[in-house]
């Protein structure tokens, strides 16, 4: 009874953690600039994530070790240190769209600049990470952040025809605008698969003390949950087609997105986007805060773990402080925070193979996983993918950049 | 080929196939990078375009606004933003009617509203 209400507290608190600020700003832009032509790509991330969040639980509960702590092992600090900096410098820039997107919320039931809220928002990122425990951090926001399931009710009171709908899912390129389309589909694969949610997952598993009896749990909850998460990130594609493509709005900044719930809800949309936004960049700030840290003192072999006293971990604690008083100096610069989102989401996809390969090399290590090593299929999945997201983003960054000058 | 010689058959296979792969990609990559080049547009068509796009918000946020769905705090910001975004674009005159609108706001004039929605969609 105890597991069967750990599974249900993991699927309801990744539904509830799935969307961020990369999942609803890029999906916002592509359903108001494309329709449903790139639900695929979001399908696509999420075949991904399922095996990489299944891989990631699988591993800490097989060889009790974070994926960081393993990969520094397995090959070295030369080896490592490559992947280690690149996750981290894009854990950083995420960071701060998250941060930014928590200040956008603010800015627009306020009306006062975003950039003053910066410091603010961190030190309540802050205070939250320093008093509360890894549970309050991971089930608690995942729970407030269910507000985001309005999303889905609002594909339901706008009613799309399911015939579109469908086709949404075939990849196929639009007749004008070829480079933003690939653009964004990076950018959406880039916010669906981010490297910081595996590297989180399997610390977390160590945190909760996971043993073998979790194997089955664990692929339940990679599973529904993900899958679950990605239909809301879905919701907010067809939600952006039906309410803002009609209208002929693209998603440039923020305050425009604002605007989708308001033809299903009324005004009470426009507060239901709000609370979406500010909870969802919120909850994921705080877990891209933790997963940076663990990442830092796993790699170090320092002290670590959310549930002990700061002063029991002090160089964890100092490495999630500066991590967020960094961010918070990004969006204090002023930089445009959708701009940042969505560069942040597509640099993902190009540093993917970075942490995703030698994370497929343990998986394959009997030494680590004995009889649990990965099957050809998962392998071959995550590497296609991998590969396909990375050299799209390769050729689409560029593109988009001289696109928009 | 001579390197190859030596090899045994499993491993030559593996290197064709990884040769025909390397092709494809590149051969993929290549067609990619022209699709999307051409798709590039030319700049006035982007400006266009993010014109239109911000004239249609302050249209959208206008006629919610007048049937009561968005606070005035958030509507005038999304103006104020819309009017910029106008006046640095090739439509600059239909900022003016977004300006009026701010102030229809302010003095919540939902008669003046609906004129100016009238104007700017006749733009």
């Amino acid at each position: 009874m105890k597991k069967i209400l750990g599974i249900a507290l993991g699927i309801v608190t990744s539904i509830g953690g799935f969307l961020d600020v990369g999942s609803i700003a890029t999906s916002a832009q592509a359903g108001a600039a494309f329709g449903y032509s790139l639900l695929w790509a979001v399908l696509l991330g999420t075949i991904c994530v399922i095996f990489l969040v299944e891989m990631s639980g699988r591993f800490s509960i097989v060889s009790g070790h974070t994926i960081v702590d393993a990969i520094r092992k397995r090959f070295g600090f030369a080896g490592f240190i490559v992947p280690f900096a690149a996750s981290l410098l894009v854990n950083l820039l995420v960071l701060a769209s998250e941060l930014g997107g928590i200040c956008v919320a603010l800015q627009l039931l306020t009306g006062i600049r975003f950039q003053v809220w910066a410091i603010p928002v961190a030190l309540a990122v802050w205070l939250l990470l320093w008093l509360g425990t890894f549970d309050v951090v991971e089930d608690g926001t995942a729970l407030f952040g269910l507000v985001t399931l309005c999303f889905l009710v609002a594909v339901f009171t706008l009613g799309p025809e399911p015939r579109e709908l469908a086709a949404g899912f075939v990849p196929r390129l639009p007749g004008e605008e070829h480079a933003h389309y690939l653009f964004l589909a990076v950018s959406i694969i880039g916010a669906t698969i981010a490297p910081y949610l595996f590297l989180f997952y399997s610390s977390g598993a160590i945190e909760d003390k996971w043993d073998k009896s979790y194997i089955t749990p664990n692929r339940y909850i990679a599973t529904l949950g993900m899958s679950f998460g990605a239909i809301i990130s879905m919701a907010v594609i067809v939600v952006a087609a039906l309410a803002l493509k009609p209208e002929g709005i693209r998603v440039e900044e923020y305050e425009q997105a604002a605007l989708m719930l308001v033809p299903a809800f009324g005004r009470w949309g426009f507060y239901l986007f709000v609370a979406s936004l500010a909870i969802a960049c919120f909850g994921a700030a705080l877990e891209l805060s933790l997963a940076s840290a663990y990442s830092v003192s796993q790699a170090f072999g320092w002290n670590w773990g959310e549930d002990l006293e700061p002063r029991s971990a002090a160089r964890f604690s100092s490495a999630y402080t500066i991590f967020i008083a960094l961010a918070a100096l990004i969006v204090l610069s002023g930089l445009n925070p959708m701009k940042l989102t969505l560069f942040s989401m597509a640099i993902t996809a190009v540093i993917l193979p970075l942490t995703a390969l030698p994370f497929l090399v343990l998986m394959n290590d009997a030494r680590y996983m004995g009889e649990h090593v990965n099957s050809h299929f998962s392998n071959i999945v995550v590497l296609l993918i991998v590969l396909l997201a990375a050299i799209l983003a390769v050729v689409a960054i560029p593109l988009e950049i001289i696109g928009s000058k | 080929m001579r390197l190859l010689g030596a090899q045994p058959m499993k491993a030559r296979i593996a290197f064709a196939l990884a040769c025909s792969f390397a092709g494809a990609v590149m051969r993929t990559l290549l067609a990619l990078v022209l699709v999307a080049l051409a798709g590039c547009g030319d700049q006035h068509e982007q400006e266009m375009k993010s014109a239109a796009s911000w004239s249609s918000t302050a249209l959208a946020v206008a006629r919610y606004w007048l049937q009561g769905d968005l606070p005035d705090t958030y509507a005038k910001r999304v103006l104020q933003k819309a009017s910029e975004e106008l006046a640095k674009g090739p439509l600059p005159d239909a900022s003016e009617p977004v300006n009026q609108m701010i102030e229809a706001i302010g003095k919540r004039d939902q008669q003046a509203m609906r004129r100016l929605i009238a104007e700017l969609q006749a733009q």
